[in-house]
This record gives structure tokens, C-alpha cells and sequence, in this order.
């Protein structure tokens, strides 16, 4: 059976960290099974674990009057979901519920946070793979904002 | 009867139109056929039509979708030409010149695996490629078609939808989903991105808005695949349709008669011009 070490090691996200620093990482993980209506994260409340989705599928939503319920990302294996446990007040800006069967690794953020204190390096290793991912969705973020197929 | 080959390429011919269905709330097809008794021109997937609503003006709509004995065309109501074409019903008569342009290129021998990349109206154009891809699907290990658009209620042709899911790879995309949408939510490069792409052997056509295109086409590179596999639909306003006005300039060619279709290697460098 694989240990969450295993399961981290494989995921695309910790692709070239180093492996001492997934180690000390895996000591925060736990496995979770969701199924789909459930909530990984709601929208106001604490952000005290982030998630790496190995499989299934799970949606951002926005809630807004008069527009409803939005969905405005999808996120599937190999992705990551939530950064607000990194900075205060560890809330989620978002909700994130499940669509299909999914199984990912619970990081607990608490643990996490206390680790990258003690260990700046693991910090920043782990802050430049967020950087990149919040790039990414920065750039697809102004591209859906331009609607080019709208016009 | 005169073939229309051999009449006046600016004295448009006669069709009538079949019918007329609405695709969404801002775009509809329409099955359109000789009015005279003459053979169908030969129209090839990719290739476009300069459609005429008398009175009101001319616009080139692509292929949406090509038989032996009728044409679709499928038009976004956004100008006045297009929206006088969106008001007619079945029965009406339109003028039509075409077709013009070339036509999306066959795959090579060596190609395995054809991707075919679509945003909003670019579904239209790359129908009647899909509809081929998928008439010769035993020559190619994977056919995937990747569509996006705006919202779910934009969606083009969802009546092809079960057929295309049973015999390809149809991939869904959509900038904002409902509750109700099962399909992934992101832009295009984020599923490009995912594929396990095989480059040697893989070929892609692009249609779609021109920074969609640009940037699907920085992903498939990404993916290793040549820049010369990589295919192209470019617009521009085409007014004459054979390379006389000027009007569909882009760079050194004329769209309307050296294109709409271009490689990625022929045309890269023009992408990155601003106002060309």
C-alpha cells in the first residue's frame, strides 16, 4: 500500500522537490475520499488544510446575487486546491465542491505553516510552486475576463 | 444551365434556403441549395461561402457543415449583415458566391493522432473536418475535439454531441458553468496541457478567436508538436473574396485567397504584430 509519501512523490505538483523536503511534508498529509455535493473548502470559512487531487473532480464556485451559483474552474488530478491557508486570515475565499468521486491528500495547514516557519528553505521551495500555479491561473483568469468568445 | 464556375465570380448565384434553425439565442444555421438546377460546386471542409442578403450586403460565413446536395452555414447574429441573414426563414433566397479559400489539409501518413481545437463560433468551421476525422477514424489511433466557450448556453451543434462522444474524444470547456455543467470550467491550454500528446505523430487544427489560437498553439508547442502540424483558421474582413480588394490583408497574404487556413510555421511571426 502506498503511504502518503508514496502519493506525494508521484503527484505532478511536487514534481523536482527535493525528496527530504516531501518527506517532511507527508508528515501532514492525510488521505481523504469525497464524494460528489461535498465541500472541500466553503466561502468565510477556516482555511486549515489545502488539497492535492490525485483523482475526481471538483469545482471553484462563486455565489453572487443575482447570478447565482457560478462555476469559475475546474480542478481534477494533478491539481491543487486552495492557497489561503498561506496568508491571514487562513479563510477561504471561495467554495470548492466536489463533482465526481474524489480522492486527494489533506495537508494539514497548521502543520504546514510550522514547517516552513522552521524550515525557510522548504518554504520558499514550496512558495515557488504556488507562485507558478497562481500565475497560471492569473494568466487563464484576464484571458475568460476578456470573454474572446463572446465577440 | 451555366455552371456557376463559369459565371461572373462577383455576380452571386441564387439559393434558397431549406431551412433555418436557431443554434442559441445569438446564432442559427441555415440549409441552403441551388435555386437554379446546376451540380454543387465542390466545397471542402474549411472553405467559405460570401453569402448575400439582398438589399442589405454581403459577409463570408465558412462551411458549417457540407452534403452532396446542400450546404449548412451557421451565422452569429453581431452586424447588420448577419443579423438581416439570422432574421430569414425557410423559403427565402440569398445570393452566394464561393466557395473560396482552401481547405483544411489532409493529414500526412505519419500522422496518428489529430487534435482539433475549437472556440465559440470556430466550432462551425471545424465541423465538417470533425464529421471527416470521424468517417476515417480507423486510419488514426486518437481523434480529439476540445471546444470552448463562453457559458454552456452558447454551445454549438449539441445535437451532434452523443455521436461525437461515442466515436471520439470530445472534450468540453466553458469560461463559467452552471451547476448543472459536469464538464471542465478554464480555458483551452488547460486541457491541452493535460494531454499525453504524442508530437511525431500528432496533428492539429486550430479555430477560434486569434489569442485563443495564439496561445493554444504556444501549448501544442509546448507539447513538441511542429509548428508546421499546427493549422490555423485566420479572419480578417474579406469583402471581394478573390484576392483583389485588399481588404483581408494579413502581412503578405490575402486570407480570402491564399488562406483562411495557415500553419503555425507559415504565420507565427505575424501573430505577435500588433494591428496587422
Amino acid at each position: 500500500m502506498k503511504t502518503i509519501y508514496d502519493l506525494l512523490k508521484d503527484h505532478i505538483f511536487f514534481k523536482g522537490l527535493d525528496e527530504s523536503y516531501i518527506k517532511i511534508i507527508a508528515e501532514c498529509g492525510q488521505n481523504i475520499h469525497m464524494h460528489p455535493g461535498d465541500y472541500l473548502a466553503r466561502e468565510g470559512g477556516a482555511a486549515d488544510s489545502f488539497y492535492i487531487l490525485r483523482k475526481g473532480q471538483a469545482h471553484v464556485e462563486i455565489n453572487a446575487a443575482p447570478y447565482g451559483t457560478k462555476l469559475i474552474h475546474s480542478l481534477t488530478a494533478g491539481d491543487i486546491a486552495g492557497w489561503s491557508w498561506i496568508f491571514p486570515p487562513y479563510t477561504w475565499r471561495f467554495d470548492i465542491r466536489v463533482t465526481d468521486h474524489l480522492s486527494a491528500i489533506a495537508l494539514d495547514a497548521s502543520c504546514l505553516r510550522k514547517k516552513c516557519e522552521s524550515d525557510h528553505s522548504l518554504g520558499y521551495q514550496l512558495m515557488k510552486k504556488f507562485a507558478h500555479i497562481m500565475t497560471e491561473r492569473l494568466k487563464e483568469t484576464r484571458l475568460q475576463l476578456l470573454d474572446i468568445y463572446g465577440n | 444551365m451555366k455552371s456557376p464556375a463559369n459565371r461572373n465570380p462577383w455576380i452571386p448565384n441564387l439559393w434558397l434556403i431549406e431551412d433555418s434553425w436557431s443554434e442559441n439565442s445569438d446564432t442559427i444555421s441555415m440549409r441552403i441549395k441551388p435555386q437554379e438546377s446546376y451540380p454543387l460546386p465542390s466545397g471542402k471542409p474549411g472553405q467559405f461561402n460570401m453569402l448575400y442578403c439582398f438589399g442589405i450586403g454581403e459577409i463570408p460565413i465558412s462551411f458549417s457543415q457540407i452534403s452532396a446536395s446542400n450546404w449548412v452555414h451557421t451565422i452569429r447574429n453581431v452586424g447588420k449583415v448577419s443579423a438581416a441573414l439570422c432574421r430569414l426563414e425557410s423559403g427565402s433566397t440569398i445570393g452566394v458566391r464561393g466557395p473560396y479559400g482552401n481547405s483544411w489539409p489532409l493529414p500526412s501518413d505519419d500522422i496518428k493522432d489529430i487534435y482539433i481545437i475549437a472556440g465559440g463560433l470556430g466550432l462551425a468551421p471545424v465541423r465538417p473536418l470533425i464529421e471527416w476525422a470521424i468517417e476515417n477514424k480507423g486510419l488514426y489511433d486518437r481523434i480529439t475535439v476540445i471546444y470552448g466557450t463562453r457559458d454552456p448556453e452558447h454551445l454549438l451543434f449539441t445535437k451532434d454531441y452523443p455521436d461525437w462522444n461515442r466515436q471520439i474524444t470530445f472534450l468540453q470547456t466553458v469560461d463559467c458553468g452552471t451547476r448543472s455543467w459536469r464538464h471542465h470550467v478554464g480555458y483551452i491550454p488547460s486541457i491541452i496541457d493535460r494531454l499525453d500528446i504524442d508530437p511525431q505523430h500528432s496533428i492539429a487544427y486550430l479555430c477560434g478567436p486569434e489569442v485563443m489560437m495564439r496561445i493554444c498553439s504556444e501549448s501544442l508547442l509546448q507539447k513538441k508538436i511542429k509548428a508546421s502540424n499546427i493549422y490555423l483558421s485566420m479572419e480578417r474582413n474579406m469583402k471581394c473574396a478573390i484576392g483583389f480588394c485588399g481588404h483581408c490583408q494579413y502581412g503578405p497574404h490575402f486570407i480570402c485567397k491564399d488562406g483562411p487556413i495557415y500553419s503555425y510555421e507559415k504565420i507565427s511571426r505575424l501573430l505577435y504584430i500588433r494591428e496587422v
